[in-house]
Parts: C-alpha cells; structure tokens; sequence
C-alpha cells in the first residue's frame, strides 16, 4: 500500500496538472485500498487478495465541472485523466448550481478505528474461516446449501484541492456474510446472517445462526391479506433507514424529489424515533475525519423526538443555499474514486428503546415478524417512500408468541407513513454499514403471501 | 509498459515459479456517461479503466490476485501472491479442479458497428440526451421530472495462458434511455424507455431515437397517472420481453450455472433430460446473437478464452444442459460453454450468463392476448430478486389488465412472484416478436461480482396462471 503521505502529494500534483491545463479550480481524490476476500459457494472456495489505486478528478471552468476518473496512480494515465476532466469542463454546458470547491474548513472530527490486524490478514486466514463456517453451517442434517463471502479491506485516501483542502484518513473494514439453504418436506427457505465491524471478527458461530434462522424458517403457512402490526428486527428495519437517506438528503430536497420538503421543524416521526448522524462512533463503518470532499464530519440529530431538525449537505448542494457543508459528501461504490460526492449519512445511531425484540413480541397480539432479510427493498419507489417488500422470513406472532413461521410475505407501505406509526422502538442496536439500527415495530402495513 | 508485454512477463514469471498453470488478462477501458435532469446536462463521468488480474492453478487449486499498477514489478507481486493463495487453499479443497489442455487460440475479434463511439464526439452525444429530454418534455403530461442518459463503454481486453492461447477482443456496449415522473396531485408515476448493447450510435434512429423513446416515455407516464393499482392474487398472464427476458436470466439461468448445481445450490441437480417446463419453454444462452437491432451484449470470447458457443439450458421444457467454465466442464467431463466470466480485472472468472432469453414462438401479441382471454399484462421490468430456494419477486414499471383478449385499463405497482419452477409449468406459448438488451449501467450480480455486461430479453410469454403480489 502506497503511504498516505505519498497519495496526499500525488493528489496535490494533479491538482497543480489540471490548473496548468487551464482549469480554474482541481481536486484530486485518491484512494487505496487493499482487498482480501474470499468467497465460499456450497465448499468451494475462491479466494482473492489484490491492490487497487485510483483516482478521480474534478476540474471546473465557470459554472462547467468536469469529472474523470482513473483506475490507476501510474503518471501517464493519471495525468491523461486530469486531461479528460479539464477538456470536459471545456465542453460541458454550465451547472447554474454550482458555486465552487470546498474551502478548508476547521472544526474537531475524529478518524475511526484502524485495526493493523485486519490490514495484515492473509487470505490463507480467511480460506480457513470460510471452510469453518461452512462446516458450521453443514453440521445441521436439513441444510442443503451454504454461500458465505469473507473479507477483510483496508482504504486510505487522501483528497486536496486548489482552494488550500489537504487531507487524509484511514480504515479498516472486516466482515462476512453467510446464506444457508434448509430443505424440509416440501418446501426450501432461506436465510443469512452477517457481520462488519472495522476491528479483527472471528466469525465464530456466523455458520450456526444462518443454519438455525434458515431452519427455523421451515414448516412455513400463507397468510391471507391482511392489516396487521409488523415487527421489523434489526436487519430488516435497515429498510426504514435506507429509504430515508434518500428524503434527507439536501440534493433530493433542492431538487424537489423528496417528500420530506419543506419539513424542517415539523413532526415527521413518531415521538419515540430519534436518528442522529453519528461519526463520534469510532466503531462505525463509514467514520472519517474528513468526507470525501475534505470537509471536517459532524454530529448532528436528522430526526429528534420526531422533528426533522436538518437535511445533509455535501459542499455542492451547501453552497447553492450559502451555508457551510454538514461534512455529508461521500463517494460511494467498491471503489470509491469512481464517484462524485453525494450527501449521504456517515453512521446513523437509532437512539434504542426500552424493550428487546422478545419483550416486544410478548408485548403483541397479532402481528407480523420480519426477520433477517428482506427482498425488493431497492425497488421502492424513493421519491415516495412507497415500498412493497417480501419477507424472506416472516412469521406470525399471536397473543405474544411467535406462532410459526410464514410463507414469503408482501408487507407494502409508505416509509414516511411507518415513521409516524414507530410504536416501538428496540433496545437491540445492531451495527451494519449504514450504523447502528434497532428493531422496530409499526403499528400497521399491509400483509399477505402468495 | 504495454499490457500485451506485462501478460507475457507474468506468463514468465509463472514459469519461473514452477506453476503449472496461469492465465493473466489485461484490459483498458473506457466507461463515458452523460446524464441529464430536467434538461439540464448534470453529470458526464469518465473512467479509465486499467488493470490485470492473474489466475494459477497448483495441485488443482487456483489462486487470484490483481494490480492497477502496470509495472513489471506489480505483476510479479500479483503473480506471488496468486501462488500463495493456491498454497493456502489447497490443505482445504475438496473439489480440484482438472483442467483438460486446450489447444492454443490466436485470435484478435472486434464487432462491427458503423458509428464507433469512438469516433463520435462529445456534443453529438450531449445531443442525444438532451433530445430525450425535449421529446419527453412536449409529450408528457403533468410532467415532475424528466431523467435521460447516455452510456458507453469500449477498450480492449487481452487474455493470455501458459498453454499459448492469446485472445485479444474489443469490447464495445453503449446505451440511451429517457424516465419521465409525472404527477398529479398525490399521485407519483414514471415511465421509461430505452435501448443498450454491442450497437454503434446509428442504433439510435428510428424506433430508438431519443425523439421516439422520449415520446413513449411520456406517454407511459401520462397513462400511469390513471393507472390503478394492480390486484393481488393468481392471473393468467402475458409478460412483455424485457420481463420474460428477467425471469429467463435470474429465475432459471442463475440455476443452471454449473457451480450452483456442483454445490447443491441449483435444485436442478441431477435433473437433466427431465421435463421441468411446457413444450413452449426453451431457453437459451450465448455469446453472439445474429440480430442487428437486438445484439444484446456481443462475447465472442469468454473471460477463461474459451470460444463461447450457444447452450440451450431447455429445450421445449427439458433440461438440456449446465452452463461451464473450463473447471466445472472437467467436473461434468463435458466440453465448456464459454461462461466463465469476470466483472473486471479485479475478479476471477466464474460461471456466468452472456445473453438469455426464451426461445421465440409463433404466436402474434394478438393470438397471445386471445390465448389468456382474462387476466394481466405485465410489462419491462424495475428489477426483482430471486434466493437460491428458486423463489423469485419481479417488478413490472406496468401493466394492463386483459379482457375479452383486450388489453383494457393501465395498472401500476405490478409485482411478479414465485416459484421459477411453477412459472416454467405454465408456460403455455411465446411470440415470434424478440427484443434483446444489454444495460450500460446495470448488469447481473453474482456474490461480489456486479455488474457484468449480460444479454437480456426475449419473446412475449403467455402464462396459464401467475402469483401478482403488488399490494399485499
């Protein structure tokens, strides 16, 4: 892996390249990162270990950006990219929108941990736990399948631009996530579990817990469409969340796509959801420093006993309304230099309620379960927050029991509707990659199998 | 350094190691878009793309690893490090893989297209977006926003193994599509249209020019915000092409993917020569589609340098054949199909689709609609997702419900869902009429690797009966 000193001058080179080429302001972003990862179909197992180093460049003439990126640091290429990024703000007509780079801004953030251990472990490490996880998992008679995928990543990335933005962060990210498939007497369910963490896991016990859920699924019975409560657990309430990031981001707000518009200060939730934009989480996967623009992250509330207190902002979609950027730009995809900046969430912290999923349930009398995973949560429509989901592994629950298992569901909704109707909110945080989200329970949403 | 040379340096390299098999692929390419928002030009991305991956076989157990830093020494280290893995995989594997010596290919293959993207400019490709914009814009109603892009992606991929096979190919996708959203009142509806493959940019005139597509956006559109939702519950059917073409490609070709029935991941093990579907189901997989308008994703070879070759997975409801890599085809002790493919450098190739699509049939959309009398009309497709149990959810971007063989009011929200298995039982014909595209921006995902250029499309299909979701 190249140093981090090195990518900040390589980064600041191109810089110096693209103004010398006649754009007005550069920025460079680099990032490297090294993937181990090693991916288990049914026993066999393929595993990787490679380096990637790339960059992507924003140049602009006037009110015209242009942007190019490039899948490699090598000076011939690299400095052909910060050509097409120059010649393509020559050619490309103006954005009204857009008012300039980021200035540096000084205020205290915090990088996130970066575990040594995880940047030097060997795939030979991660082939052994993938054959351990499988053998967990295939221990138990009805599992007939098992896909697992393991992998271990570090990124360094480095960002400068004209306007004096010059810096760097760090990260190790670590996780797996393993599907088994249980066979019963006339039916086949599925289910996964997974972890991520920016520290060393183990993935002690990841094979068992897919093999149980995907067991527990079996035996499953329809359900006629009905209107019933829905307790969404901490994986699949991660729809709610997912959803939401688009509605507060301040790009879809300008651009009159989110329904959220022209709700700030009002009661957008029910009293007991509070959302916070938390990058003082040292253990959340996207906590930086810096966002991939180079401006300080922040914590802030999004949602506070309900009431929409901010969108969030990258510099683009700040500047347009004069204000300071939430330090909310963030590149996403595998390889991060391949994207401009959006706003998006750092971590979300769901501030947890009193109960634990099983007081929760023993709490009902009638509801739906939704556990693990569910299908179609992309195709929702984002500007509305309508969605139509199938739970994977739903079950019903009756007079405070889980009663038995369902056929794969439809649970349709609105989002925006569901915040309102949160009647409980878990104790049970679970960190994924977009933070730490808990179970919750919406009083009703429509329910059915096929 | 030259890609061509740095493959044969790390072909070297493996010698030197005593590996007894390696193969390095090398490519550059370049992956240009331009988006527009309300017709206004909003973003133009352009990547090169640049890298090589290495693959070595040792005792039947196989090693990857990958560079973007085209060095002699990078290749080395990748080179090492793809040994490395072979070594550490090796006390574990249970499956080795025996691959038969193929006999050395040279080949160097570009498609055929009048106007290379290459050799159009910047603005004519503006254009192109920006008259979506204006077509979608006069023939809309109550329009909200109006969303249009242009993609291309073209370089070269070069392919070289220990045993002197060298494959040099051009790949080429472009692709132009237009989303108009409309509403009216608390109603929010979209349509969309578009066109993607092997195709030069004299694909979008006529029936694809940004003109047409933009107008029967709009009109989609327009039609929706009186669409009412669809019913939930059992239907006959008929499913547009992009839709069959979806069910063809994730619901049944996901399962013939050799790695997946090896495994027990497919519930197609131990099922071939058995009948699974009607006398009207066949579907095919490959690598060239001979159809001018409709090329889908042109592979004339694979990621392993295998020519690929067309497999009929079912023919008129019989499971045929597996699809295979060079590795699962030693397994099967059969010749491989062509399948194994890799996303980009930074992956080893597995096994995966090229274009699939039910097999056309003789039907017109007319005698189809007839066939069913009463039910639904799913039309295109906004994604799905299917588990390895078979179980499949496809959305529709609409439909329509048929009465009388008619095609009556327009339906939104249409969900598809079930058992690919069931679906295959009740396939009751198809239509002589055949679409085929491949997406610049989307692509098939298998476990990490996504998106990789795929074909998808096909006939109309007709459906004795179909679970719609929808609603609850």
């Amino acid at each position: 892996m190249t140093s981090l000193d090195d990518l900040i001058s390589t980064a600041e080179t191109v810089v110096k390249k693209a103004i010398g080429l006649g754009a007005e302001e550069a920025e460079c972003y680099i990032s490297s990162q090294t993937a181990t990862e090693a991916e288990n179909i049914g026993g066999l197992v393929t595993a990787s270990e490679g380096a990637t180093v790339g960059a992507g460049i924003r140049a602009t003439i006037g009110r015209r950006v242009g942007f190019a990126s490039v899948s490699t640091v090598e000076n011939e290429k690299l400095y052909a990219a910060a050509e097409r990024a120059v010649s393509l703000a020559r050619v490309r007509p103006e954005d009204p929108k857009f008012r300039h780079l980021p200035d540096p801004v000084k205020r205290p953030s915090k990088s996130g941990i970066f575990d040594e251990s995880v940047e030097s472990l060997t795939a030979a490490e991660l082939i052994g736990a993938s054959h351990k996880v499988f053998a967990e998992a295939r221990s138990h008679e009805p599992i007939s399948f098992v896909y697992g995928m393991l992998a271990a990543n570090a990124i360094e990335f480095a960002v400068a631009n004209s306007r004096g933005v010059n810096c760097r962060d760090r990260a190790t990210v670590m996780g797996g996530y393993v599907s088994c498939k249980a066979s019963g007497a006339n039916e086949e369910k599925t289910a996964m579990d997974s972890v991520i963490s920016r520290s060393l896991v183990t993935f002690d016990g990841l094979g068992e817990s897919a093999a149980n859920r995907a067991i527990s699924s079996l035996g499953s019975q329809r359900l006629e469409p009905v209107d019933l409560p829905v307790i969404f657990d901490n994986h699949t309430s991660t729809l709610f969340t997912m959803l939401l990031a688009y509605g507060i981001s301040a790009r879809s707000v300008q651009e009159k796509r989110s329904a959220l518009e022209g709700r700030l200060g009002e009661k957008v939730a029910s009293s007991n959801v509070t959302i916070i934009d938390d990058m003082e989480m040292q253990d959340g996967i996207r906590t930086a420093a810096y966002d991939d623009e180079g401006v300080p992250t922040l914590r802030k509330p999004i949602i506070e006993e309900g009431v929409l207190k901010t969108y969030l902002y990258d510099s683009y979609s700040a500047l347009l309304e004069g204000r300071e950027s939430t330090g909310n730009g963030l590149r996403h995809g595998r390889e991060p230099y391949k994207a401009m900046p959006s706003p998006s969430p750092i971590n979300y912290y769901v501030k947890p309620g009193p109960q634990a999923l099983e007081a929760i349930v023993r709490d009902t009398d009638r509801a739906v379960l939704a556990r693990y995973e569910l299908m179609g949560a992309g195709h929702s429509n984002w500007l509305t927050g309508d969605f139509s989901v199938v739970a994977t592994n739903a079950y019903l629950v009756e007079n405070g029991e889980v009663k038995h298992p369902l056929r794969p569901t439809t649970i349709a909704g609105n989002i925006y509707e569901a915040f309102r109707n949160v009647v409980d909110v878990g104790s049970d945080l679970r960190l994924d990659s977009q933070g730490k989200v808990p179970s919750l329970k919406i009083s009703r949403l429509k329910c059915g199998t096929g | 350094m030259a890609i061509r040379d740095l493959l044969a340096y790390g072909l070297r390299e493996a010698e030197r190691l005593h590996l007894p098999f390696a193969e390095l692929r090398g490519e550059d390419i370049a992956r240009n878009s331009i988006s527009s928002e309300k017709g206004e030009i909003k973003t133009t991305d352009s990547l090169q793309s640049v890298g090589i991956g290495v693959r070595v076989i040792k005792t039947g157990v196989s090693g990857y690893s990958y560079t973007t830093q085209l060095a002699e020494e990078s290749v080395r280290e990748a080179v090492k490090r793809a040994a490395g893995i072979a070594e550490a995989s090796e006390p574990f594997a249970k499956h080795r893989l025996r691959l038969q010596y193929s006999n050395p290919i040279r080949a160097v293959q570009k498609p055929s297209v009048r106007k290379h993207p290459r050799e159009v400019d910047f603005e004519t490709k503006k254009e192109l977006v920006l008259r979506c914009f204006e077509a979608a814009k006069e023939k809309g109603r109550s329009v909200s926003t109006i969303t249009s892009r242009y993609g291309e992606a073209y370089g070269m991929k070069l392919f070289a193994n220990s045993e002197g096979t060298e494959v040099q190919t051009e790949l080429l996708i472009t692709g132009l599509g237009v989303n108009v959203v409309s509403r009216e009142a608390d109603v929010l509806v979209d349509g969309g249209e578009g066109l993607g493959g092997t195709l030069g940019l004299e694909a979008y005139e006529g029936e694809y020019s940004p003109e047409s597509m933009g107008e029967r956006a709009a009109k989609w559109a327009a039609e929706k915000l009186k669409a009412s939702k669809a019913p939930a519950g059992r239907f006959p059917a008929v499913i547009e092409n992009d839709l069959s073409g979806v069910l063809a490609h994730e619901s049944f070709g996901h399962m013939t993917e050799y790695d997946f029935v090896q495994t027990g991941g497919s519930p197609l093990k131990g099922k071939l020569g058995e009948q699974l579907g009607t006398e009207n189901a066949t579907i095919i997989d490959e690598g060239i589609v001979e159809n001018p308008t409709f090329p889908g994703f042109w592979l004339p070879y694979d990621d392993e340098g295998t020519r690929t070759k067309r497999a009929t997975v079912l023919e008129k409801g019989v499971l045929k054949r597996y699809l295979h890599t060079r590795t699962t085809a030693t397994v099967e002790a059969v010749e491989p199909t062509g399948n194994g493919r890799a996303v980009d450098y930074s992956f080893e190739p597995i096994c995966r689709m090229r274009n699939t699509y039910f097999a056309p049939g003789d039907l017109s959309l007319e005698e189809a609609l007839e066939l069913i009398r009463d039910g639904l009309y799913a039309y295109g497709t906004a994604g799905g997702q299917v588990n390895f149990d078979g179980t499949f959810l496809f959305k529709a971007v609409r439909g329509y419900r048929v009465k009388n063989g008619e095609l009556k009011e327009p339906l939104r929200d249409v969900a598809i869902t079930g058992h690919i298995l069931d679906l295959l039982k009740n396939v009751q014909g198809a239509t002589r009429d055949f679409k085929l595209k491949a997406s610049f921006w989307g692509g098939c995902g298998k476990g990490r690797q996504y998106p990789l250029f795929t074909g998808l499309g096909g006939p109309h299909l007709v459906l004795k009966e179909a679970t719609f979701g929808g609603e609850g």
